[in-house]
């Protein structure tokens, strides 16, 4: 565990079971959806449809809330909180790295690049949901940092009656392959 | 009571379906193992005293064994097993579906079933089919839409056939069908399985019943069964959209469409030729990595109607009282409860 990933986890705390709820919302919306419409998705679908019921339940909640500021860049939505972190929501692997294909905008912003609207000092994070292995329901929610390409560390939300932890799941990296240098992209 | 009429089918019936042997009878009724062993080879007739004795012990009302019914076997193409099951086992569900089908012989004296289109019979050999051609036709003959089979048994109840569902008491043993003279199809299901595994092994079933009258090469009549089960439930035309990335994550959710499991999902997949022989098989180290524990997206055991309304006839128009039945069904009352009025709890007899 990194000294970064326990500051921005104590920024994220009190977000955590809202986060949580959120996506496990999501999922159930989209398990909601009739079978026949269902069985034509593919998983990028599947992807796209959670992950919209998730922002249109992070609006719902935060739109107009003290300290939140909802930022629509492009197509890259995010929430600022308090000017401290700025989330997206995606789905993700048990690294914490998403990976479908990026706009110009998603790039940068995970290149950490001065994106319009968007204050610098504000660490850049993803809230993610990991699906179980049949796509069947959320195996876990997970917090990423990413920084490029690359996935800084990773954290497991857990919620036990309704108190909120975490564990680092950040997978481990060989000796000397540590990212030591944010390179600019050319 | 006249011993002349104890019947000794009945007595083997009633032992094997209770699981006793001719030395436990012997014990539990105090009669001795010879003439047990006599009375059912038909030598002899046992005096009202010992009849009663060995109806008591077996848990049988004495008419019971006092019927002129006569016990028929099953030929191994009509048992959709995983293994060679135990022969104790066998011979006990094999009495157990000889007793009710001899049950619904008489309940339907008194009811009339009135299918749309009665199951019918294709002849591969003769009439040159294969067994997923015989399933697109079937599907023309009943009309079905194209997609997913919505009811399985539904369908094979509107068209005369009676669905049972059954504990038998063993997970090595799927189902069981027959024709039977004066019969309509019967088709007896274990229903301890999932619903998905269910849908295919009553496809599977329905197959035989549609395509094999008469015993040949087991294993070629059960290959047959599947691939028509296969065709029937999945058509090859309407279920390849649907398989075009197959991928282990996202079966789930053609699974819930299609109700039949993943793995039958993956087996057509390979058989249309939609994946390669090594997809397949890194398709079946996933599978099993996967779904050790059982598939997720479950499907409901689909629940048949026709026995139901059988016994509620009796039971309502005809007046019949619950002891009406046992004595028309030759069994004790809490038996009829057991097996034809507590559905949740329905069984097979009393075990």
């Amino acid at each position: 565990m990194s000294e970064d990933q326990d500051r921005c986890m104590g920024l994220a705390a009190p977000l955590l079971p809202e986060f949580y709820d959120i996506w496990h919302h999501a999922f159930g919306e989209y398990q909601k959806y009739p079978t026949e419409f269902t069985a034509e998705h593919d998983n990028t679908t599947m992807a796209n449809c959670i992950r919209s019921h998730a922002w249109t339940e992070v609006v719902r909640r935060f739109d107009g809330r003290k300290g939140f500021n909802l930022l629509r860049l492009g197509r890259l939505n995010l929430l600022l909180c308090r000017d401290e972190t700025v989330w997206r929501f995606k789905l993700v692997d048990g690294s914490g790295r998403h990976s479908n294909y990026q706009t110009e905008q998603q790039k940068n912003f995970d290149d950490q690049l001065p994106l319009p609207g968007l204050p610098s000092e504000a660490v850049r994070l993803t809230s993610g949901y990991q699906p179980d292995e049949a796509g069947h329901s959320i195996a876990r929610v997970i917090v990423a940092r990413p920084i490029g390409r690359q996935i800084e560390w990773a954290s497991q939300v857990n919620i036990v009656d309704d108190v909120a932890s975490w564990v680092d799941i950040t997978p481990p990296r060989l000796p000397g392959t540590e990212r030591v240098d944010f390179k600019r992209r050319k | 009571m006249p011993s002349a009429q104890f019947n000794p089918d009945m007595l083997r019936l009633a032992r094997d379906a209770r699981e006793v042997t001719q030395g436990d009878l012997a014990t539990l009724s105090g009669v001795t193992q010879a003439l047990v062993s006599k009375i059912e080879n038909g030598i002899g007739n046992p005096s009202d005293e010992v009849a009663e004795k060995i109806a008591g012990a077996l848990k049988f009302p004495p008419a019971f064994f006092m019927q002129e019914e006569r016990a028929i076997g099953f030929p191994a193409f009509h048992f959709r097993k995983r293994v060679k099951l135990a022969k104790g086992t066998s011979g006990r569900i094999n009495a157990v579906i000889n007793i009710r089908r001899q049950h619904i012989s008489k309940l339907l004296r008194s009811y009339e079933l009135t299918p749309e289109k009665p199951i019918p019979q294709y002849d591969l050999d003769h009439l040159g089919l294969t067994p997923e051609k015989v399933a697109e036709r079937l599907r023309g003959y009943w009309l079905l839409p194209r997609g997913p089979v919505e009811n399985l048994v539904g369908l094979i109840e509107r068209a005369g056939g009676i669905v049972i569902l059954a504990k038998f008491g063993t997970d090595l043993l799927d189902a069981v069908s027959f024709r039977s003279e004066g019969m309509p199809p019967l088709f007896f299901m274990n229903r301890d399985m999932p619903g998905d595994r269910f849908r295919f092994t009553l496809a599977h079933e329905l197959g035989h019943i549609v395509m094999h009258t008469v015993p040949g090469d087991d294993q070629k009549m059960e290959r047959e069964a599947d691939r028509f089960a296969a065709a029937f439930l999945m058509p090859a035309s309407d279920i390849r959209p649907y398989l075009q990335t197959v991928k282990i994550n996202a079966l789930g959710r053609v699974k819930a469409y299609w109700k039949v499991s993943i793995k039958a999902l993956i087996k057509r997949s390979f058989d249309l030729k939609l994946v390669t022989d090594n997809y397949y098989k890194v398709l079946n180290i996933q599978y099993n990595k996967t779904f050790d524990h059982g598939e997720p997206f479950e499907i409901p055991i689909e629940q048949p109607s026709t026995m139901g309304s059988i016994i509620k006839h009796h039971l309502e128009h005809l007046h019949y009282s619950i002891e009406d039945l046992a004595k028309l069904l030759c069994l004790y009352e809490e038996d009829v409860r057991l097996a034809y009025i507590s559905a949740p709890k329905l069984r097979l007899v009393k075990g």
